[in-house]
C-alpha cells in the first residue's frame, strides 16, 4: 500500500500541488471573481473539467499501463512518446470550447467610443506573462533541438556524450523530433486564443454596460488562464524531460584495471531542471483548477447587481 | 464615453458633433485611439460610410488624425487634456467604484492629496 501511495505521488505530484495552490487562491481571493450562473459558466466548467480529466487520464495511463485504452498497438506508443504535446493539444480544444457563447448584441443607436480589440478586456501583465512563457518555451526548445542528433531511425531525438577512444553514451533528448510538432501546436494555440479573444471583444456592448464589460473581463481572464496553463504544463514537461537527459551516466573500462565514468555537461543541473519542471507544471495545473473553481461555484445575480474583479472599463 | 443617435438630423452630423463635444470637454484625450469605422458603424447600426464621413469631417477640422495601420486618434492639438491624465482619472473612478467610494468623497481625497503635494513643492 505505501508503495502505491508513492507511485501515485510520483505520477501526480504536479497535479496535486496544483490543486492545493488553486484551492489556496480560491479561498484567499478567488471567491470575488466567480462567473455568474449561466451558459458561460457551464461551458467554462465543461472546458476546464475536460482539460483536467483528459490530461490526468493520459498521465494515469502512462504510469499505470492497465488504464491504457484498447487501441491499436502503435497508436498508444506514439501517443505516449509525444506526451509533451498533450497539454498544448488539450489547451487548444479547451480554449476553442470557451468561445461559446459567441453572440452579437443588436445595435441600439448608441455606442461606446472605446476601441475593442482582443487585448481590450485583459490586463497588460496577463498578456506579458503569456508572451514570457511562449518566449521561454521557444528558447528552451531551440536550445534542446540544437543539442539533438538523429538516432538510428533518423529522428532528431538523440543526445550523445563522447567519451573518446570511440566510446560514447547516448540517451533521448527533447530534440526537433518532439519540438517541431510542439511548436506548431504552440502557434495553433496562440492563433486560437487570439481568435477567441477577438470573438469576445467584437460584439457591441450591451445596454447593461458594467455587467457586460465585467463578464468579458472574466472570460478573457479564463481563456488566458487556460492557455497559460497549457503552456506551463508543456514547459514543465520539457524541463522534466531535460532533467532525464541530464541524468545520463556512463562508465567504461580504461586500460587493464582502470574505470572511467562520464556524465552530461549539464548533469549538475539535473535536480534543478526536475524541480523547476515540476513547479512550472504545478502552476499550470493550478491555473486550470483555478478556472474550474471560479466557474463551478457560480454566483447568483440579479440585474445590475453583479460583483467581481472586472474593472468596468475597456482598455483601448 | 458613449455616443447616441437620436432625432432627425443626419447620423454623420450627430456622430461628428458628439465626438467634437467629447474632445472639447476633455473626455477624449489628446492622442487617444477611437474605434475603427467598422466597429462604430456596427455598434450604432449605421452604414460604414456614415461614420467614415463623420471621421473625415473631424479630420479636416484637425480634431482627428488617421495613420495607415495605426487607427484613428484624437489629434495632439485638439484636446487640452493629456491622455495620461484621462487614463489615471478613469482608473481612479473605477477603483473608487469598486471600493464603494462616491464621487464626492473621491474628489475630497484628491483635493487633499493635491494640496499636500503643492505644499511639498
Amino acid at each position: 500500500m505505501p508503495d502505491l501511495v508513492v507511485v501515485i505521488w510520483l505520477s501526480f505530484r504536479s497535479i496535486i500541488i496544483g490543486l492545493v495552490l488553486a484551492i489556496a487562491w480560491w479561498l484567499a481571493r478567488g471567491r470575488t471573481s466567480r462567473l455568474p450562473t449561466g451558459l458561460t459558466a457551464a461551458v467554462t466548467v465543461t472546458a476546464a473539467s475536460l482539460a483536467l480529466a483528459g490530461h490526468i487520464y493520459l498521465n494515469a495511463a502512462f504510469g499505470f499501463p492497465v488504464l491504457q485504452p484498447p487501441l491499436s498497438e502503435h497508436l498508444p506508443l506514439w501517443v505516449f512518446e509525444m506526451r509533451a504535446l498533450w497539454a498544448l493539444a488539450i489547451g487548444i480544444l479547451a480554449v476553442a470550447l470557451v468561445a461559446i457563447p459567441s453572440g452579437a448584441h443588436t445595435p441600439r443607436g448608441h455606442a461606446s467610443l472605446t476601441r475593442r480589440t482582443p487585448f481590450s478586456f485583459g490586463r497588460r501583465w496577463w498578456f506579458a506573462s503569456v508572451t514570457t512563457i511562449v518566449g521561454t518555451i521557444v528558447t528552451v526548445s531551440v536550445l534542446a533541438g540544437v543539442a539533438s542528433e538523429p538516432d538510428e531511425e533518423g529522428l532528431w531525438r538523440n543526445y550523445t556524450v563522447d567519451a573518446g577512444s570511440s566510446i560514447s553514451f547516448g540517451t533521448r533528448i527533447y530534440g526537433w523530433y518532439y519540438s517541431v510538432p510542439a511548436l506548431m501546436l504552440l502557434a495553433a494555440l496562440i492563433a486560437v486564443t487570439i481568435v477567441v479573444l477577438w470573438l469576445i471583444a467584437r460584439p457591441s456592448l450591451s445596454a447593461n454596460l458594467d455587467d457586460d464589460v465585467r463578464m468579458r473581463h472574466l472570460r478573457t481572464r479564463n481563456i488566458l488562464a487556460i492557455a497559460s496553463g497549457a503552456l506551463l504544463i508543456h514547459l514543465g514537461s520539457i524541463f522534466t524531460s531535460l532533467s532525464n537527459t541530464a541524468s545520463l551516466r556512463g562508465g567504461a573500462a580504461i586500460g587493464e584495471n582502470g574505470w572511467g565514468s562520464w556524465t552530461t555537461p549539464f548533469a549538475a543541473m539535473q535536480p534543478a531542471l526536475l524541480f523547476i519542471g515540476l513547479g512550472i507544471a504545478a502552476l499550470g495545473y493550478a491555473l486550470w483548477f483555478g478556472v474550474l473553481l471560479s466557474a463551478a461555484f457560480m454566483r447568483r445575480t440579479s440585474p445590475g447587481t453583479g460583483t467581481g474583479t472586472g474593472t468596468g472599463t475597456v482598455r483601448s | 464615453m458613449m455616443i447616441s443617435l437620436a432625432g432627425s438630423s443626419p447620423a454623420a452630423d450627430q456622430i461628428r458633433d458628439q465626438i467634437r463635444g467629447l474632445i472639447a470637454a476633455g473626455t477624449l484625450a489628446a492622442g487617444e485611439r477611437i474605434p475603427s469605422v467598422r466597429q462604430l458603424a456596427k455598434d450604432l447600426g449605421v452604414a460604414p460610410g456614415t461614420v467614415a464621413k463623420a471621421y473625415k469631417a473631424l479630420e479636416s477640422e484637425g480634431h482627428l488624425r488617421t495613420h495607415t495601420g495605426g487607427g484613428t486618434r484624437v489629434s495632439a492639438t485638439a484636446s487640452a487634456t493629456p491622455l495620461a491624465v484621462v487614463e489615471a482619472a478613469r482608473a481612479l473612478a473605477a477603483t473608487s467604484g469598486r471600493a464603494g467610494v462616491d464621487l464626492e468623497e473621491t474628489t475630497r481625497v484628491l483635493r487633499a492629496i493635491w494640496a499636500s503635494q503643492e505644499k511639498d513643492d
